[in-house]
């Protein structure tokens, strides 16, 4: 295993303790609630990894990326919260749960890169 | 009550939180890119990303107590462990790369498989889920 992974792993770590932090800090303050938190959080980590795969060589995206953003950003809670929102009923919002991060996020990525 | 009880919400989340959160994000993030090093890119990020959302959805339902009380456990295995097996980060530059190099049909059908397995294996993960509880 390479150096560069055995650093990955912990920042992956450090990664899902931001995203903790961020939903709990944005669960009771932002319009929206925990959802909107995750959705900030993974539009971000794509905006940050945009920069670090425009400025960085392989091992900063392998410890970066890999590592601190793969581990903030998240695809399993944004399934799960779009599915809490549709099957208790709430369509147009599990449909703005699953659509916003999509294109905001790919947006924020193509930006970041063409800046970096 | 004349003294307002101190609203944990607002106290933030606990050291133990964070630390299972700490554990469990290191064992998804390795075992994400252990799986990145032996498939390629894009199946990759669709497996881990696929399993991390049914395992998700399984706990989801059977640590329910956990999750509202805000456990260890469950900071552990959700929020860690499949919040950091799976990546949105990974998905976005994946499926972007591709438009640039000029494959906008697979950029499109790439976020679409994703987001079209990806729900399915939510829903399904919290059927099983609470058909185990």
């Amino acid at each position: 295993m390479s150096g560069w992974l055995l650093l990955a792993i912990p920042l992956g770590g450090l990664g899902a303790v931001v995203r903790v932090l961020a939903t709990q800090a944005g669960e009771t303050r932002l319009p929206g609630g925990a959802p909107t938190a995750t959705g900030l959080v993974n539009v971000v980590g794509a905006a940050l990894l945009g920069l670090v795969a425009g400025w960085g060589g392989d091992p900063a995206v392998l410890v970066l990326g890999g590592g601190l953003l793969g581990g903030m950003t998240t695809f399993s809670t944004w399934m799960v919260e779009a599915d809490e929102a549709a099957r208790t009923g709430r369509t147009r919002t599990a449909l703005l749960i699953v659509a916003l991060p999509l294109v905001l996020g790919a947006l924020a990525y193509a930006a970041a890169r063409a800046l970096a | 009550m004349s003294v307002r009880a101190p609203d944990a919400a607002d106290a933030g989340p606990g050291r133990h939180v964070l630390l299972a959160t700490l554990v469990g994000g290191m064992a998804g993030t390795a075992l994400r890119l252990g799986v990145a090093e032996a498939v390629p890119a894009l199946w990759a990020t669709l497996a881990v990303n696929l399993a991390g959302a049914l395992l998700l959805g399984v706990l989801y339902e059977r640590l329910r107590e956990h999750r509202l009380g805000r456990s260890g456990a469950w900071s552990a295995l959700g929020p860690g462990l499949c919040g950091a097996l799976t990546t949105f980060s990974a998905l976005q530059l994946e499926a972007v790369d591709l438009a640039r190099d000029g494959s906008w049909k697979g950029a499109l059908l790439y976020l679409a498989a994703s987001l079209c397995l990806g729900l399915p294996a939510a829903a399904l993960g919290r059927r099983l889920g609470r058909a185990g509880a």
